[in-house]
Formats: C-alpha cells, structure tokens, sequence
C-alpha cells in the first residue's frame, strides 16, 4: 500500500542506482536523490503509489538532473507504466526503460501474473511471448498499444 | 398705428397648422375679438347704409321733389312775373291811352304823353318802348312811339331802327300775329309784346335780361325763353357756363328741346318739370338735365328752365359723400371702439384660451388671471377650478395607474410563485390550479422534489389582496430556502411537522397581523410512504383506488382530520405533528383550499363539499392533471359568471398507476440494444417503457454511437443539440472521442460504454435514478446488502493510511492485481481534490487551492470530506463527497479533456490538474453528483474482473446527476 517514499542509493562511479520505494505523491522527498550524476537508474519495483502530484514533482526532478543526464528505469510496475503512458514528461529522449511489469494471464491456474519484461523484447509493439511453468502460453493480458505507447511517447 | 400691431393682424386670421395630437383643431381659426369687432362694424355699416341708402333716397326724393319744384316754381315765376309785367303794362296803357287820344283832342298830348311815361317809370318796369299802333285804318299813320330810357348798351337808333321795321310789318300786316318776340341786342334780351289795348295795339318793348338775371342769380337754372314759332333767332338762353363746361352748346339745347317738344305730347297750357337728355354733338355724350317748363298763352311764349341733374342734385350727392366719409370715420372709430371694447372683451378669453391650449399641451393647474366680474370671469374662475380639479384627477389617476401597475407587477411577481401546473416524476404526479379572487390572492401552493421525496405545500393567507399575497411570498420564500435549510437540517424531510414549523417561524414574522393556514405533505417516491401535516387548513383528502377497479365512489374518499395545529403566525414554539399513510398505485392526496367549497353561483348557492366530491368522481381519478381540470371546470361551470368572494386552489398528488417512461432511440444500424431487457429490468423496478417516434414527448432518448461520423451527421447534431438533457449516450467510441466530442460538446448527462459488463443494469438504474433517485451515495449502486466502509478525513496526513486501509477491507483477489493500485490512485487523488479544491472561504474563493501540496492541512470542523468503498459482485465502488458542491460537470470535462490535450501537470502551488483524468481513466464509470454549494460527490465504480484486458477495453461510462431542490420542471 502507498506509503512513505524512500530511495536507496548506491553510487557507482558517475553512476547513482536509485532504489525507491513507498508513494510518490507530493509529500514525497526527491530531494534525496542527488544531483551531479551522469547515469541515473531509478528502481521503482516497490514504488506502490505514484499520484499526480508525484508526477510533478518527478518531472521537476527530471529537470534538476538536467538533459544530459542518462536516465534508466528499471522494474516499473503496471501502475507507473500506465501513467507514464498518461503522462507526458516522465519519459524524455534521455530517459529508457530497461524493464518493466506487464500483465499476463495465464488460463491453467485462470490467473493474472505480472512478469518482468525487457524493453528490448517487444518486437513491432508487440509484447512478448511468455510460457508458464508447464510451457503453455500466457495471454497477454493488456491492450498492446495502449500498454507500449511509452515506446513511441519520448 | 394698429396694423403694425402683430396680435391686431393675428385676430384677423389665424392660420393654424394642423400638426400633432390636435388634429381636430380648424385650420383657419377666426378670433372672437373679429367676429366682435366685424359684428359691431357689420351692424353700424349695415345701419348706415340703410340709412345713408333710405335718408339719401329720401333726400334725394326730397331734393328731386324740391329741385322739381323749384324748377317749376322759377318757370312760374317767371311766367307770373311776365303776365304781371303785361297785365302791369296792360293796366297802365289801359289807363294812359285813352288819355292820350283825348290829350290830343285837347291839345296836351305832351302833357299826358309825360304822364304815361311818369306811370311807367313808377312802375319800375324796363319797357324801353312802346309803339301804339292804331288798328283804325283811317289813321294812315297809325303809330305812336313812346320812347322810354334804354340801357346805355343798347343805341337807340339801332334800336329804333330794328323796331320800326318791327312795327311797320305789323301795322302792313292784315293779321298781325299777337305773340310776343324776343331779341337779343348785345348783352341786352328785349321782349316784343303785343297788348291790345282798345282799339290800339300796344307794340311793349321791355327788357327782359333783368328777368334772367334775377331767376338766374342761384345760377341753378338755365332760363329760355323762346315765342311759340320757335324761330332760331328768338331763342333766349340765359347764363349757359355750367352747359358750355359740359360741351353743351346752344344748337345741341335748341335740337333737344324742340325733338322733345315734338315727341311729347306737353300740354301747352300746363306747366311740367322732365327730364331731358341733352345730347353733346361734340363730346357724343347725354347730358341728362331736368327741364321746368310753361307756356304762357298770353305772351306766347314758352318758358323753360333747365338745371343739369348733376348741378340739382350736387347736394344730395355732396350729402351723400358727406355720409360716405362720415361713415367711413363712424366706421373706423366704431372698429377702434369696437377694438377696444373687443380687446377689454376678449382679453380674459384669450388669456382662457391660452390657458387652455397649455392644458390641452399637459400642464395640468395651469390657471388663468381673473379679471372683472362678468360670465367671463365666472367661466375663468370656473375653467380654474376644472384644472386644477384635472391636475387633482391627474394625480389621482397617475397614484391609481401606480398601483394598478405595481399590483399588475405584483400579480405578475405573484405568477412566478406558482410551479409549471403538472409534473410528472414517473412514479407519481403533481398537478395544482390556482384562481385568484383578486389582483393578488392569497392562496399559493408549491411542489419540489429533494432527492426521492417530493414536498407539496399548499397556504391560504387570510383575506386576499395585497395583503395576503405578501404572506403568500413568505410561504414561497421560505419554502424555496429550504434547500439550503435542508443541507443542515435533512431530517426535515423525514417529518412535515418540521417544515411546518419552519413556516410557521417564516409566519410569525408578520406579527400576528397575517395568518395562514398550511398543509405540508411529503411522499418517499422510493418506498411510498405520504407524511402530512396540517395547520388548521382545510383537510386534505385521501383517495384509495381500488385494485382492478376503475370505478370511483365516494367512499373512496377519506378526509386526512389528524395531525392538525394553530394557523401559521398565530403561536411561537407551535409543534406540528403529522400522519403517514402508505400511497398505493392510483391513490392520490387532494389538496384545496376552502374557496373551492365555498365558491357561490348567482344564486348565492356555494358549490360545496357534496358538488367537489362529485366532481372528483366524475374526473375518474386517472391522473392529477385531469382530476385539478375537471374540478375547476366544474367550478367555472357552477359559477355561471359569478364573481369569486375568495381565492380557489386545488392540488392532486397521485401515485401514479403506471410509471411510464416514454422513450425514443437513434440507434445506428451497427448498434444494437435489447430494448425488451432494458424493458424488463425497468419494469422490475416500476417503470414501463413506452416507445415514442416524438422526441418532444419522449422522456429519455438512447442515442447510439458506433463511429464519428455518427456525431457527425447533420441530423445528429441537431438531436444533440436540442435534446441533450434527455438524452443517454450508448457509445462504443473511445473515451477520448466521447469526452471531446460528445460530453464536452453537447450538454449531455449521461454516457454508458456499449460494453458495459452489466450495461442494461447500468442503463436501467441510471434512469431509475434520475426519476426516483435517490442518487447519493455508493450503496444504490452496490445495492442495500452490500459492504461500505467509510472514513472521513479531517486532514491531508489522513489520505493515504485511510485508503490504504479502506481497501485492505475487501477481496479483491479475484481481480486483475493492478485493481488495487486503481483504487489506491483514485481514492488519493479524489480526496486530494476535495481536501484541497473545494473549500471555500465566505466570499466563495478557494481556500486551500493555492496551498503547497506538502502541507499537512487539517480542515476546519465544518469542512467534511468523506470516502467511502464497497463491493458487491460487479463492482468496486468508491465515493468521495465534501461538503461545498463547487465541481461542477463542466469542470471536470475540462479537467480530462485539458489532460487529453496535453497530459501534462501544472505548474505551481496548486494541483497536478491530472487526479480527475487519472479517475476517469483507470475507473470503468465515473459518477459525479452535485448539490450547488452544498455537496459534491465523486464515485468511481470499477468493474471487478479477472482480466485487465478486458477490464480496459470497456467504454468507460460518466453520469451527470444535479440535486437540490428540484422544482417541476427539472429532471435529472
């Protein structure tokens, strides 16, 4: 559930892995990613909230870290794909997304699982195929170009 | 020196143009002091003119007369004076002759000769001669001359010689003629006169010019004498100036008067006056004269006297232009009098006059200076008194005209008071009639709708007029306050009593000087059940219809006498109690007020309680509209004319038998809906659907939308347009689409996606709502059984503990996992919205919006903001309501469709701008409910399904509903 924002740094040279947690709303303290970098990579695996305000805050961010930077988000659940599917800003030319959550269903168990997906794996916007443990094939279950505007969004 | 006097020549003629609003006014305008003056002027010319006319005929009649006699007195005189002349001469020669004869007997001729001449001489006749001739043969001679003094002109030789001849012709002459002659010798006339005396002749040759100088001395008449042989020579003009300065010559006088003499038939021996015309040979002209004449047979001789007509009547002609410019200064100075009497005359009229034409141009007590004491100055005094009697009837009529207009104004005012006569909310019907007794009666009756209860209330003020229709806005007022009474105060529509209570507290601001006598009921659309209440008005009737059974009696009638208090006005503290009785299909409540039963016929019989229950009866007790018609048309029909002693009102609230909703669709032909479904479910809940080709009459109209050119069409527009608040969108369009071109577009209230999971449930509620309602609240869309969990939240640090733990309340693992964060969004970025957005300060500005964001606000102890969440089996729902009613629906249509255009947040202090875009876009319905400045609610409803696919490619829906006081009129 949403709740505090954190961020765990670990600085690799020019090179700040940035993992956040908690809600990005506006009482979220961004602050406490620093400037200064060259490569930025943003985990949101456990960022469980992220409201408009949070948005603002995190394109202001942006900004702070300036054009030059490179920015990479990785473990982006459904919720920050979505809105950076619906908001303009989040992602910018310096800005990629390494991996991020999609929804499949898989029928056996008649269940929804969110598997991991590189970037790099969709192919003509089309998401990539997944297998369950018994091989058989996951239903991707999300309108393809609505979940993969982000691709075409810069 | 007057007619340089403008006003002098104006009262003479006036011209008027006829121009503005005296079009009756003559054109040419002739002025009193005129027609005086012309009057008097008229009079005295006219009397002149008859006198001049009749004194001068008589004058001249008088004058001709007198001419006339003098004319023939001169040729009298003249004639006498000859015949005295000759019987003096006769006389004398008579006496003497004889003497002479025996003188010369006697030898003393001399001496008697001496003595005939010393007689003539005594006589003072001018005989200048006298030549006695013997008619004896025997006197060879024969010829005695008597020589006597000639005048100093006259040679006596020449003068003798001329005679002699005269004598001796006479004396050779066997019958001499015995007239007389006369002969011009120079300047001198001497008439010849034969005399026989004895047996002599007496030849008298005497002047005569002395005769024409004495009858001519006037030099009035011409004189002629001339012998009866009319000889050339012995014609005898005398003074002639008068003739010569007219061109008249003697030969022009002779020519006329021997013409005359010859054409006339003059009797010789009379004597006459003519006229004569004298004819100017010269000049070719008459010469009119008046002719006096007289032959004297003795002498011969004729007389005549002759005076221009234009010499005899100089006088009278001087007379008359004596008269004539006596006249004219008579006129002139009767015209200067008759000014001045006219203008002492006319002055105070004119002065009315203009006075009056200044009352006739509006100036009201205008008056006029009164002056002397006669018929005018009364009609000025009177003429005074009658304007300002006018400026008086002015006032008056101007005060009356006021008030007439202002009851005018306050009928009209009054007019508004009273709701559209029939309302049907479907599941019951509202229809009320009111007559005026007056201008402005005292009876009102008003009807709403707050939520599922509809409230009717019908006032009798006492008395009517002015008066009562003062109480009558009281009542309105208070009742229409009662949306923002109700905001505090909800259980107000739990219990009339309470209402009227609140009227009764209304009432008693008029100090005990008006009451009223009041009936509140309220009717639960939803359950059915009527509450009244009643302030010692007339009682209500209650209507039971009976199952299958159209027939109506009168002992379907039951007067509701319960529940009754003091008049309002009359008590402070007064408590109100009510009744409540169950309202099924067909039954009705009649509302009236005592005039119905107590309106009169000519007869002075009142239509009474017997007459208005037949009337119910005989309405059928179909439906409200027809039951009020047929009650007032019976009433009129009773009245037959007569005029209405007090007002009449009568209201019908009906439960009604069948809830019908009459509905129209434009469908496309891709688009297709199970209208007999929809039907079904509606009629579950009450309601028939009836089909309709009319849009006008339809209720609801389902416009389908399968693609832009749906939108697009002409005629698509032009539905969209007109009846876009009856209209419920089916649309199988992206939301994008419906949000910009549809929903933003046209006024439309109501958006269903086509793909809705329980989309004829969804259909069908949403007009149940919006004809029963009520409409607040997730537990009407969750149903009764439903879990709700609610929190209110008094400050930002509240938000995001509150939803998290509202949601750890219920299952949703059965639903697509991002479900959750759905909620979680939503619910964080609504209460945002209502923490921040909506408060507002007293003069209406936003209270918080201009905050950071960050700042741990805590919201003030009036300022509620209250989530709710529940789920049943199709739906997660979530509402979020604060208490200030200021999101409207535009602003949040503007809110997504800014967020379509540019999905960006806002710079600033303030909000993102994005929270109602992200609802709208991660809910399957979004739900917006409003109470103008009271309350506004959001409620989110998620379709609970396993697959997110699916879950996203549903249309979302966005439903519009608007509360508060719903006066007829309004459907939601």
């Amino acid at each position: 559930m949403a709740g505090n924002f954190q961020v765990k740094s670990q600085i690799e040279g020019k090179k700040i892995n940035a993992e956040l947690s908690g809600a990005i709303n506006e009482d979220a303290s961004l602050e406490q990613i620093p400037s200064g970098f060259e490569q930025y990579v943003f985990d949101f695996n456990n960022v469980n909230l992220i409201n408009s305000c949070g948005i603002r805050d995190w394109i202001g961010l942006l900004d702070r870290l300036g054009s030059n930077v490179k920015i990479t988000y990785k473990r982006c659940p459904q919720i920050i794909i979505e809105q950076i599917n619906m908001v303009k800003g989040f992602i910018r030319p310096n800005t990629s997304i390494e991996n991020f959550y999609a929804p499949y269903f898989d029928p056996e168990p008649d269940q929804e699982i969110k598997v991991l997906i590189k970037t790099s794996d969709i192919q003509n916007g089309k998401a990539p195929a997944m297998k369950n443990g018994k091989g058989e094939p996951l239903e991707f279950d999300a309108i393809e170009d609505q979940y993969f505007f982000f691709l075409k969004n810069k | 020196m007057i007619f340089r006097n403008q006003s002098f020549l104006n009262l003479w003629w006036k011209l008027e143009l006829m121009s503005g609003p005296r079009t009756n006014q003559p054109k040419f305008i002739f002025p009193l002091k005129g027609k005086i003056i012309l009057l008097f002027s008229t009079i005295f010319i006219l009397g002149i003119f008859i006198y001049v006319f009749y004194a001068v005929n008589l004058f001249k009649e008088d004058k001709t007369a007198f001419i006339y006699d003098a004319t023939l007195a001169k040729v009298e005189s003249i004639n006498d004076s000859l015949s005295f002349q000759k019987n003096q001469i006769e006389t004398i020669l008579n006496a003497y002759l004889n003497n002479l004869d025996e003188s010369r007997v006697a030898k003393n001729y001399g001496e008697s000769q001496k003595q005939l001449k010393q007689a003539i001489l005594r006589s003072k006749l001018p005989i200048y001669e006298i030549s006695i001739i013997s008619k004896s043969s025997s006197d060879p001679k024969g010829l005695e001359l008597l020589e006597l003094a000639l005048p100093p002109s006259i040679g006596r030789d020449h003068f003798r010689h001329f005679f002699s001849q005269q004598d001796l012709e006479f004396k050779s002459s066997s019958s001499p003629k015995m007239y007389s002659d006369i002969f011009q010798f120079d300047n001198e006339k001497v008439l010849q006169l034969p005399l026989n005396i004895g047996s002599k002749i007496a030849m008298v040759r005497m002047g005569i010019s002395g005769l024409f100088k004495t009858f001519e001395r006037q030099q009035s008449h011409l004189i002629i004498l001339f012998p009866s042989d009319k000889k050339e020579q012995n014609f005898m003009f005398g003074q002639r100036e008068i003739f010569a300065l007219n061109k008249i010559k003697e030969s022009d006088i002779r020519a006329s008067i021997w013409d005359f003499l010859a054409r006339s038939n003059t009797n010789a021996a009379s004597t006459t006056v003519t006229n004569l015309n004298l004819t100017s040979k010269e000049l070719n002209k008459n010469f009119p004269v008046l002719m006096g004449m007289k032959f004297n047979q003795e002498l011969n001789l004729w007389i005549l006297a002759l005076v221009p007509e234009s010499h005899a009547f100089k006088a009278t002609r001087f007379l008359i232009n004596r008269s004539v410019y006596l006249g004219g200064i008579l006129i002139s100075l009767t015209v200067f009098l008759g000014v001045l009497f006219a203008r002492g005359l006319t002055r105070p009229l004119e002065s009315l006059a203009r006075t009056a034409s200044q009352l006739a141009l509006g100036k009201f007590g205008i008056v006029a200076p009164v002056s002397g004491r006669d018929e005018i100055s009364e009609l000025t005094v009177t003429f005074n008194q009658m304007s300002q009697d006018i400026a008086h009837y002015i006032g008056e009529m101007k005060e009356k005209n006021r008030l007439e207009s202002e009851m005018a104004v306050a009928q009209l005012v009054q007019s508004t008071f009273f709701p559209s006569t029939e309302k049907n909310f479907g599941i019951a019907s509202v229809s009320g009639k009111y007559l005026s007794a007056s201008e402005c009666g005292g009876d009102w009756w008003g009807s709403l709708r707050f939520g599922n209860k509809i409230v009717v209330v019908i006032c009798d003020a006492t008395g009517h007029g002015v008066g009562a229709a003062l109480m009558t806005a009281t009542a309105f007022c208070a009742v229409r306050n009662l949306e923002s009474v109700i905001k505090d105060r909800p259980h107000f529509l739990d219990h009339p009593g309470h209402i009227m209570q609140y009227l009764n507290y209304a009432a008693l601001g008029m100090q005990g000087k008006m009451l009223m006598t009041s009936v509140v009921g309220i009717y639960n659309l939803e359950t059915g059940l009527f509450k009244y209440s009643n302030a010692s008005h007339c009682p209500p009737l209650l209507f039971k219809a009976k199952l299958n059974n159209d027939e109506v009696a009168k002992d379907q009638f039951i007067p509701l006498m319960e529940a009754n208090g003091h008049r309002l006005g009359h008590k402070e503290q007064e408590l109100y109690d009510s009744q409540e009785m169950l309202l099924e299909k067909g039954d009705a409540i009649l509302f009236h007020s005592d005039g119905v039963v107590e309106v009169q016929n000519p007869e002075g019989k009142p239509f009474g309680q017997r007459r208005f229950i037949k009337s119910l009866i005989d309405s059928k007790m179909n439906d409200a509209k027809s039951i009020v018609d047929t009650v007032f048309n019976d009433i009129t029909a009773f009245q037959n004319g007569q005029h209405a002693n007090d007002d009449i009102t009568t209201v019908v609230l009906q439960r009604n038998k069948i809830c019908t909703i009459k509905y129209a669709f434009y469908f496309p032909d891709a688009l297709t809906c199970d209208w007999q479904m929809l039907t079904q479910i509606l009629a579950s809940k009450g309601i028939q659907l009836e089909k309709t080709e009319n849009l006008d009459s339809a209720q609801v109209i389902f416009f389908g939308l399968n693609s832009e050119e749906d939108i697009s069409s002409e005629s698509s527009q032009s539905l969209l347009n007109s009846y876009s608040q009856k209209v419920y969108v089916i649309s199988s369009l992206s939301s994008d689409i419906n949000i910009r071109k549809v929903l933003t577009k046209f006024n439309v209230s109501h958006l269903t996606g086509v793909n809705a999971p329980n989309f004829y449930d969804e259909v069908a509620d949403q007009i149940y709502r919006g004809l029963v309602g009520p409409i607040w609240g997730i537990e009407t869309y969750l149903g009764q059984n439903a879990k709700v969990e609610i929190r209110e939240i008094d400050a930002v640090s509240e938000i995001i503990p509150s939803v998290n733990q509202l949601i750890e309340q219920f299952d949703l693992s059965e639903t697509f996992s991002t479900l959750k964060d759905y909620l979680s969004t939503v619910s964080v970025e609504l209460l945002s919205n209502a923490v921040f957005d909506a408060a507002r300060d007293p003069s209406g500005a936003l209270k918080y919006y201009q905050l950071e964001k960050r700042k741990d606000l805590v919201l003030q102890g009036h300022e509620k903001v209250r989530i709710a969440m529940g789920k049943n089996n199709n739906v997660v729902a979530l509402s979020v309501t604060d208490n200030f009613g200021g999101l409207t629906k535009e602003m949040l249509l503007k809110g997504i469709e800014r967020c379509l255009d540019n999905p960006t947040p806002k710079s600033g202090d303030g909000g993102a701008g994005m929270g109602l875009y992200f609802a709208f876009s991660m809910s399957s319905a979004l739900i917006l409910n409003v109470w103008d400045v009271n309350k506004t609610e959001v409620i989110a409803l998620f379709d609970l399904q396993k697959r997110q696919k699916i879950y996203k490619e549903r249309v979302s829906s966005l439903h519009f509903f608007r509360e508060g006081i719903l006066w007829p009129g309004t459907f939601r």
